[in-house]
């Protein structure tokens, strides 16, 4: 079993305020893999450590075979981010926004073109690529945003909170793009507080608060060993035990 | 509580927790003044004869009348000079002249023979005054002792022949001064969109995560920066230009003191060069404003206030001999590296400074922009550029030194 990602009792403090606390996870490659928690359970944070934004105060991350944060600049050329809260370009149209980080990533020419056409056609957004993305409805944005995540073809997907003010539609097309990022051999790391979304799109699932991990496993897995039906009666049980 | 009250008590609440609002109201005003303050007090205190800022200056006199309107008009001299602390050299004409034409003089005055006989004939007689139009002291004196001369002798009028010893381009100055603002502020909307833009759209993260390191980032939006500096400085040239084009139209023929001469192409380049180590300067301070501020109104405000007194002291040292000032003040404008772009284009257009002191003036710009630049890039690659809690190291140093310890 190939590793994309392992952190290794790793820690992250802000002051006295303890965001992840001796956090152990290994994600396989080519895996759905979500990480819920209640809000400040320490998500972002985990996401920006393994994006090598954010340096862990002790511990230990790989994140496809570089070492985080020394290796990040090598590493980020195969990691696409969506982070919780972002923003495009408004002054550009879709399409330059996903030339301009295509370019960053190194594409150029004919293969950037041919790759910005195919993820703007995988978000539904090729009928108004070359409007500017300030008319953009806060959907077609937000998926605009996913667009650019995947721009580079990454073998490391992260994606927070994906489905954020997005529309019924909406939702199920970046739930079929995820899977479709999956079945391609792409590992997707989701981090959200839509259990209904985790259960229908992860194949494994990690729940934190406080920064630590309280539990890890598939949906059926966690039913059982928690005695719930649900990943919502899984969750609630956690968290409130924890939070007691 | 009434509902104004509450209302009231939670938006002066939220002031009072604003680091932004206490900047604006309460730092802002208080150093705005001081400055005045300080400028104001060099100025004229160096004037008063006994007061704790007075610095004398010197001047020199020639009288060759020896009858009672020359005596008259020499303690007249005296007296003024006396009364705002001016040593006063009593020299021989053709010593005073050579003063003049050496430049090593800011005022003589000359009392010439037939002074008394004039005056007693024709009721007028004149007397010789060679002012530097640059020095503002030098200036009020004369003007102070014709004035109380005048009306020391009563019904008679002396009327003082002026020569400049140095001209004041007042138009050339004025188009360095503004030249020099608008280097100072155009790079302010790009900077500040530039840097606290991105973190206010929450577009920064994503930019970071990219395969780029910062110092090309930074590299990229410095050169845009520099870009949209130069793009303003050229309209503001332009409009200057039309600016000084209308004076020259308007006062042709009358006033040929205040006309604006032409720069010459070494003028020109200095001028040019001075202008673009401001903008890069500019830059670079901005840049670092930029990293500490979490929004565009935030930087735009700490641009303002921080750029305050580099404008304040660009307009005093236009219009003012620099050594003229007080030590003490003259030691503030040198340390603060804008003042040294209107240095540069004073020594070059008014004063013709050696090479060696406009080059000082410009690699200590420099200096600070290479330093400023480095600051700004340890900034741009800590945590907080993305995190906004604030992070601490325990056992770390404390402050900007902080960015310089070894991993």
């Amino acid at each position: 079993m190939e590793l994309a990602v392992g952190l290794y009792d790793v820690s992250k403090h802000f002051g006295p305020i303890v965001a992840v606390d001796h956090l152990t996870l290994e994600i396989r490659r080519g895996e759905v893999f979500g990480l819920l928690g209640p809000n400040g359970a320490g998500k972002t944070t985990t996401v920006r450590m393994i994006c090598g934004l954010l340096k862990p105060t002790s511990g230990r991350i790989v994140v496809l075979g570089y070492e985080m944060p020394r290796e990040a600049l090598k590493a980020r050329r195969f990691i696409g981010l969506l982070p919780q809260e972002s923003d495009v370009y408004e002054s550009l149209t879709g399409r330059e926004n996903l030339e301009y980080f295509g370019r960053l990533y190194g594409l150029e020419g004919e293969k950037l073109a041919r790759r910005v056409e195919e993820v703007l056609k995988l978000v539904g957004l090729e009928e108004r690529a070359d409007d500017r993305a300030g008319e953009y409805s806060g959907g077609m944005k937000r998926r605009l945003m996913v667009a650019r995540a995947i721009i580079h073809d990454p073998e490391l997907v992260i994606l927070d909170e994906p489905t954020m003010g997005l529309d019924v539609f909406a939702v199920r097309r970046i739930r079929r793009l995820i899977r479709r990022l999956a079945e391609g051999g792409r590992t997707v790391i989701l981090t959200t507080n839509d259990l209904e979304d985790a259960e229908r799109t992860c194949d494994r699932i990690a729940i934190i608060d406080k920064g630590r991990l309280l539990a890890l496993g598939t949906v059926r897995e966690l039913e059982e060993k928690f005695q719930e039906k649900g990943l919502e009666e899984v969750f609630v049980k956690l968290v409130e035990g924890d939070q007691a | 509580m009434r509902a104004w009250a509450v209302v009231a008590k939670k938006e002066v609440k939220e002031q009072l927790r604003s680091r932004k609002a206490l900047f604006t109201l309460i730092i802002i005003p208080v150093l705005m003044w001081l400055g005045v303050g300080l400028m104001h007090a060099f100025i004229f205190g160096a004037m008063t004869p006994t007061g704790p800022l007075a610095t004398p200056m010197d001047m020199h006199l020639a009288v060759d009348d020896k009858g009672p309107y020359g005596l008259l008009a020499k303690q007249v001299i005296y007296a003024v000079a006396s009364n705002m602390n001016v040593v006063v050299h009593e020299v021989p004409y053709k010593k005073g002249m050579e003063l003049v034409h050496e430049g090593s003089t800011v005022l003589f005055i000359w009392i010439p023979a037939n002074f008394t006989r004039c005056l007693n004939e024709t009721g007028t007689a004149r007397i010789g005054v060679w002012v530097d139009m640059t020095s503002t002291r030098a200036s009020t004196v004369a003007h102070a002792i014709i004035s109380v001369l005048n009306s020391v002798v009563a019904e008679k009028r002396v009327d003082a022949v002026q020569t400049p010893i140095r001209k004041m381009p007042i138009t050339l100055v004025m188009l360095s001064l503004m030249l020099m603002m608008s280097a100072l502020w155009g790079p302010m909307p790009t900077v500040t969109s530039s840097f606290a833009g991105e973190r206010e759209r929450k577009t920064l993260e994503v930019l970071l995560v990219t395969p780029v390191s910062r110092h090309s980032i930074l590299l990229g939006k410095l050169l845009a920066s520099g870009f949209s500096a130069a793009l303003y400085m050229g309209s503001s040239v332009v409009g200057l230009a039309i600016y000084n084009g209308l004076v020259k139209w308007a006062t042709a023929g009358v006033m040929e003191e205040f006309a604006s001469p032409a720069l010459t192409v070494e003028q020109a380049l200095v001028v040019i060069a001075a202008a673009v180590l401001t903008v890069i300067l500019s830059i670079s301070v901005g840049i670092v404003i930029s990293c500490f501020a979490r929004s565009v109104k935030d930087a735009e405000t700490y641009y303002s206030a921080i750029f305050m007194l580099p404008i304040m002291l660009m307009s005093g040292t236009s219009f003012t001999r620099f050594d003229e000032l007080p030590l003490a003040i003259r030691i503030v404008i040198l340390a603060i590296p804008f003042s040294h772009g209107v240095l540069m284009v004073n020594n070059a257009l008014i004063y013709g400074a050696p090479w060696q002191a406009i080059a000082f003036n410009a690699a200590y710009m420099l200096v600070w922009s290479v330093g400023a630049l480095v600051v700004g890039a340890k900034l741009f690659e800590r945590e907080e550029i993305v995190e906004t809690r604030k992070i601490r190291r325990p056992g770390g140093r404390r402050g900007l030194l902080r960015l310089f310890r070894r991993p």
